[in-house]
């Protein structure tokens, strides 16, 4: 249910001054009841819809019945708020607006949330000195601050409460009979100091037209602040929970867009448009609440993945940094001397610490205990210096925010033809390849001379082919070199998915997103028809990319919540569909 | 006049709404509070079933093959060659990852959860403070020492898993927390469950069975505590102060991975308390629970199988003091309950994930051929019970289980874990794996009379503690022929040991009373050195022969005969197809299942005295083949010796056997809580 309230009151205090005030109020309440039946084995003459209408005939030997209600708890808000808008010589526009909204989201001393917002316009090219430019068609200055608040989450979550039980595994048995039971709530911990989260936005803008609007645009500036971030975070599991809801830190965004539209040409029988805009942002994480650490981890390789959490968020920094260890090569053969089958490592040479990961070697070959490296292996830099890798070597290895995003767009008219082109860039950013990274892992189900993906063609081997048998080279150390001369990759047999540098990459790009040609018929020829207008189009989507990425496709998509992480998992590219190539032909009709 | 009157009704609309703060105060009837839900004891109870299934379902009892306990001693081990699954079992830490046990930890701690908040709400109780003050057992009471003991019994699973923990936090926002000493949640769980149990009701009583946490069973587990607090274990050195006052004697020290194989030394404490509770669970507060010595049934005469049989029956054992129940079949929902004790645990079936016959078992746990062939007495009637080198095929046949280390089930693995075998219940479920229905034992009596004798030991009353393990080895031969005599000191702590392989074999138990004893480091490098000779005797003479006169031997003669048909007690060993005893197949077409073929049975010869050449021209002859069996363990000796805990290489190692704490509770204490052993932290 909602219900509003509005009182409005225009008025004018002489020419110049127009007042418009108003006063409202709101309420809104939802909520909602469920009831699920369930039952199985229905007798063989049974359709789904006699089944349905007659839902206790089932089987009772073989099958099984259930009934489940609920009814979900109220979500409630209670708003008051008041505008006043203030118009000054038609020139000056003055808005101010006060909000107060309670929420039964949150506990009764942190219920109401105060959102004050002004705004104040100037429409320069209405003052007397710019009024008659005949260049000019519109400009104007617009200034803005306003806070809103948001208490986005579920109702229960700020007090702990009692829920019947519907999952029958969630159940215990007694005598082979299933015993109800009663469960929390929410599967959060309950915690009684949310409060509303507020979005603070800060804007400078210009709009402006220029030469009966052959060039038109707006330029914004803008700074935007969420405090009070209301967000699901993991909590230590020895609290008996493993997330709560929590306010969690504070983000910004600050930023420039550049907005324009041109008319290069505009003849009877020829119109060329084009469109440009760009978008310089820097996202920043203000501050994060103490206990929120910052970590977060995709666990793509689930738990083989080396870190546990390989994105952080940072204070001061922007949001999607990507941690691991930085890639350094891999050991050549050099690096070991050979005996008796074992490699064992020159003095000087930096190993992994054993325990740090764990890499599958069995059936390949001998190292000494204790050591981790191996001919081929990745290696990685020792960031801290203190002789090997280590968790202490864990550094921030990948920023996915770009420089800059934009787009452009052409667009010509020719007679009855018409052709527009789209184009969209990202440049500055990197993307996590957790594909290319995922081909180095190699879980204890797959072998060693098990087939892998044609990027390993040149990676560091083991074996050789020689008359259709594959043979292992690692008991003779000078043919291992010389068959692994030209190997530009590590080995990809690693129990453990490590997250290095290896996997981090350049994400720019250039895409040609669109090109559509499109006829329109004439109209002399479609009205007899009774048709005002007939268009015949062919569309292009995601015509070309011109991109130093070595994935699939620059533009990631992957979930950006992986492992079903709270916080973004930004540019990741793992097991992500190919962005198809798209060819549509197509009718726009009207009559 | 008109506009007056409308400004006047919404001014009065909003003020209304204004006036209206308790609007916000939403409330559900399908949300309750604690006074709802603790309305009586019936309704109550439906919080210890939430307590009770999220043990069963959350990790919290059975993460990773039972926290690896049944593969890591020196006569268990892992069906497949090394891998994940069993990484924990060989203590190969370099292998492990931070967050392996998320599931178990965490889930431990929601029943934690459960438990602390149920107990707090009735403590709160009028009518449980009336009892309590009354010195009164009732169903408040009950469920109270319930509450406590679950939660007591999980924080004591914790420890032994994942070693010193943090303790008490449970329902509470943190943003600062430690690490408690082990010894000290010992103290604080022992105190607790001494002031619930008095008020608990015994097996038997106010209608309390082996499937609710009882009296006997805290009686037991205040015991169990004790024992485990007296034991040897493995102790962090990285942690100046964790152990408080606490003073140890030390056994082997690790220097690279700061950590110590120790007791502590005002050990004999302990044990008194261990002596006097396990005592009172046998004795004062055992209800109904006693050791099953009786066999009822008509032609066999095997009590120490007739346990394990009511569990196969889905009945509760007189002999179980704890177990979880476990629905058969999946929910009225649809939904699978988590049943994995027999998929896990049970005889091995090659069979798929459903209709089959059986459908798959796992069977993670193997019997050395060590323990097999030259473990026990050749008229212990318990080798059959606990293992069997045969399983199905999984559409109606017996066959022999291969030592290929590659495959598992019934196609690898050798000698399986005999005591759940579907073949063994009346009518098995087949139509899906992973919910055959039978519970997860937790503590049954035959395993306090050996935790007895441990204390005993320990304690110097060797009589006795002799006299509880000859009550064990009445039990299993039927005869006081076979009791032990005269043993005492260091003789007396190895036979309790002894016996309790023997009895325990494949139940979690074993490893537990090697690590107390401080004696898990030898006793690997012990078996590992054996198999070795094994393998080699395997190779150079084609078998090897143990001290009480079996041959493991390299080949053995198989052939499928007619069937189906079950093996019970069966004493003569020159009879193929029932000897060894408790094997054979169910009849499958009974579950509705086609079965192929006539000859569902295994004849084998040649098990456990090699043939002469006669002999083997002679069972040729009948029809019986040559089939691989020793050779194939031999051919994979360094798999098998890696397997027998192998991350274990001198008798002086400091034993490594614990879980890492997952990554959120380290990455969140602000580095007062790490994981130690050498265990990963990232």
């Amino acid at each position: 249910m909602r219900w509003s309230n509005t009182l409005n009151y225009n008025f004018e205090l002489g020419k110049n001054h127009r007042f418009s005030i108003l006063a409202g109020q709101e309420v809104t309440d939802s909520g909602g009841t469920s009831l699920r039946v369930t039952a199985s084995y229905f007798p063989s003459n049974f359709t789904k819809d006699n089944a349905f209408a007659m839902i206790n005939q089932y089987d009772p030997e073989k099958g099984k019945s259930q009934a489940i209600s609920s009814e979900s708890l109220p979500e409630r808000i209670l708003s008051f708020f008041g505008r006043v808008n203030y118009t000054l010589l038609d020139r000056y526009l003055f808005t101010f607006t006060m909000r107060a909204d309670g929420s039964s989201k949150f506990a009764p001393s942190h219920r109401w949330g105060y959102f004050p917002a002004a705004a104040f316009a100037w429409r320069l090219s209405e003052e007397p000195f710019l009024k008659n430019a005949e260049w000019l068609d519109q400009l104007k200055l617009r200034l803005s601050y306003g806070q809103v608040g948001n208490d986005g989450i579920n109702s229960s979550l700020w007090s702990q409460t009692w829920s019947a039980e519907s999952d029958s595994r969630q159940e215990y048995i007694i005598g082979n009979a299933y015993l109800p039971s009663y469960k929390y709530s929410a599967s959060q911990m309950a915690n009684p100091d949310l409060k509303w989260e507020t979005t603070i936005t800060r804007n400078i803008g210009i709009d402006f037209g220029f030469w009966n609007n052959r060039l038109s645009g707006t330029i914004d500036a803008y700074w935007n602040t969420t405090k009070d971030l209301l967000m699901q975070t993991a909590i230590p599991g020895i609290t008996g929970f493993t997330t709560t809801y929590a306010n969690v830190g504070q983000t910004s965004n600050k930023g420039i867009e550049i907005s324009l539209q041109g008319v290069l040409v505009d003849k009877k029988d020829l119109k060329i448009t084009a469109g440009f805009n760009i978008n310089f942002n820097r996202g920043n994480v203000d501050e994060l609440a103490d206990n929120v650490t910052g970590l977060y981890g995709t666990q793509w390789a689930s738990s083989g993945t080396y870190p546990t959490s390989d994105y952080i968020l940072k204070v001061d920094e922007p949001v999607g940094l990507v941690r691991g260890w930085v890639y350094d090569g891999f050991y050549t053969v050099d690096d070991f001397t050979y005996a008796d089958g074992v490699y064992t490592l020159k003095p000087g040479v930096k190993d992994i610490k054993e325990g740090q990961i764990y890499a599958q070697l069995n059936g390949i070959g001998g190292r000494p205990e204790g050591q981790t490296a191996f001919p081929g292996m990745a290696r990685y830099k020792d960031v801290d210096g203190d002789g090997s890798i280590g968790d202490e070597d864990l550094t921030v290895i990948g920023d996915m925010t770009p420089t800059h995003t934009g787009g452009f767009n052409l667009n010509i008219t020719w007679k009855n033809f018409d052709l527009g082109a789209y184009f969209n860039w990202s440049y500055g950013n990197q993307v996590y390849n957790a594909n290319k990274l995922g081909t180095l892992y190699n879980y204890k189900e797959s072998g060693v001379y098990e087939n892998k993906l044609a990027i390993l063609n040149n990676a560091f081997k083991p074996f050789a082919v020689e008359n259709g048998q594959m043979v292992s080279l690692l008991d003779d150390p000078a043919k291992l070199a010389a068959a692994n001369a030209g190997a530009t990759m590590p080995f990809g047999y690693n129990e453990t998915a490590v997250v290095s540098s290896y996997g981090i990459e350049d994400g720019s790009y250039l895409r040609l997103n669109t090109l559509t040609l499109g006829y329109t018929l004439p109209k002399r020829l479609t009205k007899k028809i009774g048709i005002q207008n007939l268009r015949i189009y062919g569309s292009i989507y995601n015509v070309f990319t011109i991109t130093g990425y070595s994935g699939l496709d620059p533009e990631v998509n992957t979930n950006t919540a992986q492992n079903k992480q709270a916080y973004p998992t930004v540019g990741l590219d793992w097991g992500a569909y190919p962005r198809p190539r798209s060819f549509v032909v197509g009718v726009n009709l009207n009559f | 006049m008109k506009k007056l009157f409308k400004l006047f009704f919404v001014s009065a609309c909003c003020c209304s709404l204004a006036a209206c703060e308790d609007y916000l105060d939403t409330s559900s009837p399908s949300n309750m509070d604690d006074g709802f839900v603790t309305s009586s004891p019936s309704e109550a109870l439906k919080i210890m079933s939430k307590a009770y299934a999220t043990y069963r379902q959350g990790g919290a009892m059975f993460s990773l093959y039972d926290w690896n306990d049944p593969l890591r001693s020196d006569v268990e081990y892992y069906c497949e060659g090394p891998g994940p699954n069993n990484k924990y079992a060989r203590m190969a830490i370099s292998e492990t990852n931070v967050n392996d046990l998320q599931d178990g930890f965490n889930g431990s701690y929601s029943v934690i959860s459960y438990t602390a908040k149920f107990a707090s709400v009735l403590a709160a109780k009028a009518e449980y403070q009336a009892d309590l003050a009354a010195g009164r057992t009732s169903a408040w009471t009950q469920l109270y020492g319930e509450a406590v003991a679950l939660r007591a019994l999980t924080y004591f699973n914790a420890t032994l898993h994942f070693g010193d923990i943090p303790y008490g936090y449970e329902n509470t926002a943190i943003t600062e927390y430690q690490l408690s000493s082990r010894f000290a949640i010992y103290d604080k769980l022992i105190e607790e469950l001494k002031a619930v149990e008095p008020y608990m009701y015994r097996l038997g009583e106010g209608g309390i069975t082996g499937e609710r946490i009882s009296r006997t069973f805290v009686n037991a587990l205040i015991g169990k505590i004790a024992l485990h607090a007296a034991g040897y274990q493995t102790i962090r050195t990285d942690m100046e102060g964790l152990y408080g006052d606490v003073q140890f004697e030390t056994k082997a020290t690790d220097a690279t991975n700061k950590c110590a194989y120790v007791r502590r030394t005002d050990y004999k404490n302990y044990l008194t308390i261990a002596e006097t509770y396990f005592g009172k669970a046998m004795g004062e507060a055992a209800g109904s629970a006693k050791l099953l010595t009786v066999d009822e049934r008509a032609g066999i005469n095997n009590p120490f199988q007739r346990h394990f049989q009511y569990s196969l029956d889905l009945q509760v054992s007189p002999e179980t003091i704890f177990e979880i129940g476990c629905p058969q079949g999946p929910g009225p929902d649809g939904m699978a309950a988590n049943g994995e004790y027999l998929y896990a645990f049970g005889r091995a079936s090659s069979g798929g994930g459903s209709n089959g016959a059986p459908t798959k078992v796992f069977a993670a746990t193997r019997m050395t051929p060590a323990f097999y062939f030259g473990g026990y007495a050749n008229d212990d009637p318990r080798r059959d019970v606990s293992g069997v080198v045969t399983g199905a095929d999984g559409k109606g046949h017996e066959k022999l289980i291969p030592f290929t280390t590659t495959k598992n089930k019934a196609d690898g693995g050798g000698v399986c874990l005999n005591k759940w075998s579907y073949c063994y219940m009346e009518m098995p479920y087949t139509a899906k794996q992973r919910c055959a229905g039978v519970n997860y034992p937790v503590m049954r009596m035959g395993e306090i009379y050996l935790m007895l004798a441990e204390a005993k030991a320990g304690l110097g009353k060797d009589g006795e503690a002799l006299s509880l393990v000859n009550e064990i080895r009445r039990r299993a031969f039927g005869d006081q022929n076979h009791d032990l005599k005269g043993l005492t000191g260091e003789a007396m702590k190895k036979a309790v040991l002894d016996e309790a392989r023997l009895e325990l074999f494949g139940e979690s138990r074993i490893t537990w009373f090697l690590i107390r004893g401080g004696v898990i480091s030898e006793a690997a490098v012990k078996a590992q050195a054996e198999i070795r000779t094994i393998c080699n005797n395997l190779r150079t003479k084609g078998y090897h022969e143990f001290a009480n006169g079996n041959r493991f031997p390299a080949y053995v003669w198989t052939k499928q005969v007619t069937g189906p048909f079950m093996g019970y007690d069966c004493k003569d060993a020159s009879d193929p197809v029932n000897y060894p005893a408790w094997r054979g197949i169910y009849d499958y077409t009974k579950t509705g299942y086609k079965v192929d073929g006539k000859n569902h049975n295994t004849a084998i010869k040649g098990l456990f005295k090699t043939l002469t050449d006669a002999e083997i021209a002679a069972a040729e002859a009948d029809g019986y083949k040559k089939t691989d069996y020793g050779i194939v363990y031999a051919n994979n000796e360094a798999t098998y010796v890696a397997n027998q805990m192998g991350g274990i290489e001198n008798a002086t190692d400091v034993p490594r056997y614990f879980f890492p704490i997952p990554f959120e509770t380290l990455s969140q204490s602000k580095g007062a809580v790490t994981n130690g052993y050498g265990l990963p932290q990232e």
